[in-house]
């Protein structure tokens, strides 16, 4: 260090100081800029090798917007779409992990709070007597019961995903047609999207080790089949559809019935329309 | 510039070079096709060929089943809903697994308890089936009728017994009074139920009971008999000759 006046004291310093900062202000802008210039060039090569209606042959992911809807009022709580979804993306065949499911809420007389179980309840377990079936008990038989609903629940591909927001790696992502996916080939399982969705909709697949959710059966609604919940449901409950199509049942639903979505007030904007649940379920 | 500060940039430059070359070999061919994500992953998770199949996918394997169950009141219902499949159909070549008692499985959806919506034909498991399987009376293609094809208020209601005609013409002593001792009524107001159907009488005999079909007499009367009764009386009178 020189031990010329000017170089000394606040001024000299200052002076030196934002030199090294600019230099470096400088290195680093050409590095980012190279950077964000290979990665623009990467995404623009990707693109042209797939096409704009989306990277599924024979599927136009432009021209559809799913929805699904839940009529809490013809649900009879036999649980067979929780039994069909599990057969057809492998969820695994024990009580806690699942895709969708349903719940059971009860209130009794005189009380202001519902009961809830859904099926991984441990009575419900014991009424079903394999992990290969499910079933709800006959808990309630002597109880004074005011009011008793079943709901369905699944993942509410939301507008805006809280999970696909926390994804360290890219590895959930919500596609133009609405419907939230997973790559699982390229989720490294830290379970972050498990903790952000605020339905308890995600699982961590311990036989994959990702994390797996309902994907509206992405591979059944490409095809113009129903999701298999919907298939498999006997009641009705079930209703899916693509909200740019007029004449689908997902907006004959929404148009004939008070519909409502839950929690709205995150901001998520879930896409999951409900019939005859109350205020109570979330 | 001193010497260890030389180090320590060319150190940095070292670190984001290698920052880049990773960025760049380890990101997917397709990322950022779409958005961040690989574009990919789109189709592999898209090609997964369905499990769950439409029913008409077994109506080659189950032409007799398939014909039932397209007729009935369970055609709301498809054939894995019961026919659990945990086994993969393509695996099987096509082939449904039977469920082998009908006591466990009918009542996922027909036990009462509470929540099911009054719509949902509901039973009390403990004064219905008394112990015996449900597929013993109801087709279960088609539990409106018995696993003979007959309707089920004319098939065995109890225990798998026919009508018994003997017991019927006992109840028939409550009848004779308007409607003849030999079926043919004693008034022209009166109709004769010598050789009516006997289905027809059982259906009738069940709205008066029922209040959908209201006679002053005749809501009392049907309201006195329980269903064997009811089936009983209605083989016996179906059984008679014709008025000539």
């Amino acid at each position: 260090m020189s031990d010329r006046p000017a170089d000394r004291g606040r001024r000299g310093f200052l002076g030196r100081f934002g030199k090294m900062l600019a230099a470096a202000a400088a290195l680093f802008g050409t590095f980012a800029g190279t950077s964000i210039a290979a990665i623009a060039r990467a995404a623009a090569a990707a693109r042209a090798r797939f096409p704009a209606t989306g990277p599924v042959p024979g599927y136009d992911w432009t021209k559809h917007r799913w929805a699904f809807g839940v009529d809490a009022t013809k649900c009879i709580g036999c649980l067979r779409c929780a039994e069909a979804c599990k057969v057809e993306n492998k969820v695994p065949f024990n009580p806690h992990e699942f895709r969708t499911w349903v719940e059971r809420y009860v209130y009794l007389e005189g009380e202001e709070k519902p009961h809830v179980d859904s099926q991984d309840d441990p009575g419900d377990v014991a009424a079903a007597g394999t992990l290969l079936n499910y079933r709800f008990d006959d808990r309630y038989r002597n109880a004074k019961v005011e009011k008793a609903f079943f709901v369905p629940k699944l993942c509410n591909h939301c507008e805006n995903p809280p999970c696909v927001q926390v994804c360290p790696v890219g590895a959930t992502y919500k596609t133009p047609d609405g419907v939230v996916l997973i790559d699982k080939n390229y989720c490294i399982g830290c379970r972050y999207c498990v903790q952000a969705c605020p339905y308890g909709a995600r699982y961590f697949n311990d036989q994959t080790n990702t994390t797996d959710k309902c994907t509206w059966c992405y591979h059944r609604i490409t095809k113009g089949l129903n999701p298999a919940c919907v298939e498999a449901c006997p009641a009705g409950a079930r209703i899916f559809g693509d909200l740019d199509d007029p004449a689908s049942p997902i907006n004959e639903f929404i148009r004939s019935h008070p519909v409502r979505v839950l929690k709205p007030w995150t901001g998520n904007g879930p896409n999951v329309y409900y019939n005859g649940i109350d205020s109570e379920v979330s | 510039m001193p010497k260890h500060i030389k180090v320590l940039l060319m150190l940095l430059a070292l670190l984001a070079l290698a920052f880049a070359g990773g960025k760049w070999f380890f990101t997917p061919a397709s990322f950022w096709a779409y958005g961040h994500y690989r574009a990919a992953s789109v189709d592999e998770i898209a090609s997964a060929k369905p499990k769950f199949l439409e029913p008409a996918a077994f109506s080659a394997t189950y032409p007799k089943q398939y014909a039932t169950w397209s007729d009935g009141i369970h055609k709301v219902i498809k054939c894995q809903d019961c026919h659990l499949a945990q086994l993969d159909p393509q695996a099987t070549g096509g082939a449904l697994p039977t469920p082998r008692d009908s006591l466990k499985l009918c009542p996922i959806c027909h036990q009462r308890i509470a929540g099911r919506p009054a719509t949902q034909p509901q039973i009390d498991l403990a004064s219905h089936y008394r112990g015996q399987q449900c597929v013993s009376c109801h087709d279960p293609h088609s539990p409106l009728f018995s696993p003979a094809g007959k309707p089920i208020a004319l098939a065995a209601a109890a225990g798998g017994a026919h009508a018994d005609v003997a017991a019927g013409k006992t109840v028939s002593v409550r009848c004779v009074g308007c409607h003849g001792p030999a079926g043919v009524s004693v008034a022209p107001t009166f109709p004769n139920l010598a050789c009516q159907k006997e289905t027809y009488l059982v259906s009738a005999l069940n709205e008066y009971q029922a209040g959908t079909r209201t006679n002053p007499v005749m809501g009392g009367l049907a309201k006195a008999l329980n269903r064997s009764d009811v089936r009983n009386v209605a083989a016996y009178f179906a059984g008679l000759p014709c008025a000539k």
